[in-house]
C-alpha cells in the first residue's frame, strides 16, 4: 500500500471514528457514589471493565450520563444498537469504539501530536444456563506518520492476534474466556482464557503509574490464566493463576531455530488476587497481590531490566470512597520488587542484581457537580531504588498530575479531557513524555 | 422517722414508675429510618428516611412511618419503589403497632434492650413481626433503636425486578429515634 494510500485509509478511520464514535464500557470505580460497591451487577466482568450487563446498560442511561428529562425511564435508549433490535436475554453484544488526540508538550520541545484509535473492538457474551461464552475482537490500523509532528496509530498492540502490526494493521483480542457461574446466588465465577489481572483499582487510565508499573492496566496487560472470583455483599475479591500472555512469545536469536523455550521465554507465570471489604455501600477497601516469573523479562515494557530471568512482585492497598453523592476519593498504594538473577559486571566483576525497589501512589478525587459532568483531579507518585547491572545505582521519583473533565453527554456518547504534567520517569511505566500533555478523547458504543 | 422516709422513697418510686408507665411518648430530634435490601451476587440498596411519628395511644404505641420521602439515592429507582410497588398512593404509611407493656424502659439514666412483638402494617397488610429494640434514657429523653427482618411478599408487594436484576424478598429494617415523655 503506497505511503499516500495509507495516509487516506488512516485520515478516514479518523473522520469515520469521530462522527460515528460509540462508547466503550469502561471501568468506572467512582460508581461507588451511586451505592454500587461491586463491578458484577453492570458487567459480565465480575471485578469490573468490559462489556455491560443489560442492567449496566440501563444504569448508563438512568445515572451515568447528563439528564435532559427528570427522572425519565430510559426505554430502550441504552440497548444495542440504541434498541433497534431486540436481543435474548442471553446474549450480550457492545461495538465499542475510542479515539485520543493528543497534544504532547516537552519541556523544551516542539509539540508533538497523535491521534490514537485507541479502540475498535466488538464484544460479545453468550451465557446458557450456568455456562458463559465471552470475547472481544477488534482492529488496529497501522501507524501512519502523516509529518514530522503528527502521527495517527492505533492502540492496543500488546493485546493482537496477529503479532506486531503490519501495513494492514492488527487484529486486537483483549479479552475472551470461558466462564462458569456457581453458586445459589451465582456468586462465584470460575473462567479460564485471557483476561484482566484481578489487582488494585480496576479504572479506565491504564496510564496511571499504578497500573503500568505493575503491567495490571486493562488496556493490554490481560494475561492468560484460571480466575476465580466472589461477589458478595460485604467482601468481593478474584484469584488468578496467571499462565502467560501468548498474545506476545519470544524470538530465537538471529540465524538460531526457534524453540518452544525462545517461544515461552517471556510468559510469565505465577498468581495475583484482588479483596474488598465494603462494610457499607459507600465504602470500600481492600488489598492486593501480585508474583510472577518468566525466563525472559519484557526489555520492551521495560529496558531498566537485563534479557534475563524476572521475578515481579507487587502489593497494593487501596480504597474507595463517597463521603457524598457528589464526591468519590479513590486511592491506592503499592510496594513492588522487580528481580532478576545475580550477574558480574567485568572487568572489575562485581556481583550485582538487577533488582527495582519501588513504591506508588495514586490519589483521586471525582467530583460530579451535575450527573454526567465529571470533574477529576488526580496526584500520582513513583519512587524506585534501581540497581542495574552496568550502572550506577540510582534512586527516581516521577510525580504526575492530572486535571480533567468527563461529559457523559448523550446516550451511548461521551467526551474528555485532561491536563497531565509528568515530572521523571519510570522504568516500566507507560512512556508519559517529560511536560505537559494535553488529551481530548471522543468514546462510544452500540 | 425512718419509716416515713421509706414510705417517701416509695412513694417518690412508685411515683417514678408510674410517670414512666403514663407519661406520652413525642417524637424529638431527626429520626433515622433505613431498610437494607440486596440483590444478585452482592448487589445492595439502602433506603433511608427522617420521617417517623409516634403516636403513644397508652396501652399501644404506634411507630408510623411515612413512605412518601423513602429514598434509595437514585430517582427513577424511587420513583419504581414508592409508586409501582409500595403503591404509596393507596398504602403511604408503615406502621409498626406495639403493647407499651412489652416494652422495658429504664427506669433514670440507663439502658434497656429485649425483644418484642408487635404488628406490622404495610401495603394494606397486617402481620405479626418480632423486632430487637434497645432503649437508652439520658434525663427526660428515650433513645429508642429497634431492627427486625420482613419479607415484603408477606404485605402483598410484588418481588422488584428491573433490566434482569431481581432483588431479594428478605429486607432488614432499623430505625432510630428520640422521644421525650
Amino acid at each position: 500500500m503506497t505511503s499516500w494510500l495509507r495516509i487516506a485509509v488512516a485520515a478516514a478511520i479518523a473522520f469515520a471514528s469521530v462522527f460515528f464514535a460509540s462508547r466503550p464500557a469502561h471501568a468506572f470505580p467512582w460508581m461507588i457514589r451511586e451505592g454500587y460497591t461491586g463491578c458484577n451487577t453492570c458487567h459480565a466482568d465480575p471485578s469490573g471493565a468490559g462489556i455491560l450487563t443489560q442492567y449496566g446498560r440501563g444504569m448508563e442511561e438512568v445515572v451515568l450520563r447528563m439528564p435532559y428529562k427528570k427522572d425519565a425511564d430510559p426505554g430502550k435508549m441504552g440497548n444495542f444498537l440504541f434498541g433497534a433490535v431486540d436481543l435474548p436475554e442471553q446474549l450480550l453484544l457492545q461495538t465499542d469504539f475510542r479515539n485520543l488526540f493528543m497534544t504532547i508538550l516537552p519541556n523544551g520541545g516542539a509539540a508533538q501530536f497523535q491521534d490514537i484509535l485507541m479502540q475498535l473492538d466488538q464484544s460479545a457474551q453468550l451465557k446458557v444456563g450456568r455456562f458463559r461464552v465471552n470475547g472481544s475482537i477488534g482492529y488496529a490500523p497501522p501507524t501512519a506518520n502523516i509529518n514530522s509532528n503528527f502521527t495517527f496509530r492505533g492502540g492496543g498492540f500488546g493485546a493482537t492476534l496477529t503479532g506486531a502490526p503490519s501495513d494492514a494493521g492488527a487484529i486486537v483480542a483483549r479479552q475472551y474466556w470461558l466462564g462458569f457461574d456457581i453458586g445459589k446466588d451465582e456468586e462465584f465465577l470460575l473462567r479460564i482464557g485471557r483476561m484482566n489481572v484481578p489487582y488494585g483499582i480496576r479504572s479506565i487510565e491504564h496510564p496511571f503509574l499504578v497500573r503500568s508499573v505493575t503491567r495490571t492496566d486493562t488496556n493490554t496487560s490481560q494475561q492468560h490464566g484460571l480466575t476465580l472470583s466472589y461477589s458478595g455483599e460485604k467482601f468481593r475479591g478474584e484469584v488468578m493463576a496467571i499462565l502467560g500472555n501468548y498474545a506476545i512469545h519470544g524470538q530465537a536469536p538471529a540465524g538460531q531455530p526457534q524453540t518452544f523455550a525462545t517461544y515461552d521465554s517471556p510468559h510469565e507465570r505465577g498468581a495475583s488476587a484482588f479483596f474488598e471489604w465494603m462494610p457499607s455501600n459507600k465504602v470500600a477497601v481492600g488489598a492486593s497481590g501480585l508474583a510472577t516469573y518468566a525466563n525472559l523479562a519484557r526489555t520492551d515494557l521495560d529496558p531498566s531490566l537485563n534479557s534475563d530471568q524476572l521475578g515481579r512482585y507487587a502489593f497494593a492497598l487501596h480504597g474507595r470512597i463517597a463521603p457524598v453523592k457528589s464526591v468519590v476519593i479513590l486511592a491506592e498504594a503499592d510496594a513492588l520488587v522487580n528481580s532478576q538473577p545475580f550477574t558480574q559486571d567485568c572487568p572489575t566483576c562485581q556481583s550485582h542484581a538487577n533488582n527495582h525497589f519501588g513504591m506508588a501512589g495514586l490519589l483521586q478525587v471525582d467530583l460530579e457537580p451535575y450527573q454526567g459532568i465529571h470533574i477529576m483531579a488526580t496526584g500520582e507518585v513513583f519512587n524506585g531504588h534501581i540497581h542495574e547491572t552496568n550502572n550506577p545505582t540510582y534512586d527516581t521519583t516521577t510525580v504526575v498530575g492530572w486535571i480533567g473533565a468527563w461529559w457523559f453527554f448523550a446516550p451511548h456518547f461521551d467526551f474528555r479531557v485532561d491536563a497531565v504534567y509528568s515530572s521523571g520517569s519510570a522504568p516500566g511505566a507507560s512512556p508519559t513524555a517529560q511536560g505537559t500533555s494535553l488529551l481530548a478523547q471522543i468514546h462510544g458504543y452500540l | 422517722m425512718n419509716r416515713a422516709r421509706v414510705a417517701l422513697a416509695t412513694l417518690a418510686f412508685a411515683t417514678t414508675l408510674a410517670v414512666t408507665a403514663d407519661a406520652k411518648l413525642a417524637r424529638t430530634g431527626t429520626p433515622q429510618v433505613a431498610f437494607h435490601a440486596s440483590g444478585p451476587a452482592g448487589m445492595k440498596i439502602v433506603g433511608q428516611t427522617t420521617d417517623l411519628d409516634v403516636d403513644d395511644q397508652g396501652a399501644k404505641i404506634v411507630i408510623k412511618v411515612p413512605l412518601r420521602n423513602l429514598t434509595t439515592g437514585i430517582a427513577l429507582r424511587d420513583d419504581h419503589m414508592r409508586n409501582k410497588y409500595l403503591q404509596i398512593g393507596s398504602y403511604p404509611n408503615a406502621e409498626l403497632s406495639v403493647d407499651r407493656a412489652s416494652i422495658h424502659f429504664p427506669t433514670g439514666d440507663g439502658t434497656a434492650s429485649g425483644d418484642a412483638n408487635g404488628t406490622m402494617a404495610i401495603h394494606g397488610k397486617t402481620k405479626n413481626v418480632s423486632f430487637h429494640y434497645n432503649v437508652a434514657r439520658t434525663g427526660g429523653s428515650l433513645h429508642v433503636g429497634g431492627t427486625t427482618k420482613l419479607d415484603i411478599r408477606d404485605y402483598g408487594i410484588d418481588i422488584p425486578s428491573y433490566l434482569g436484576v431481581t432483588v431479594k424478598p428478605d429486607i432488614d429494617v432499623e430505625v432510630q429515634f428520640t422521644a421525650t415523655e
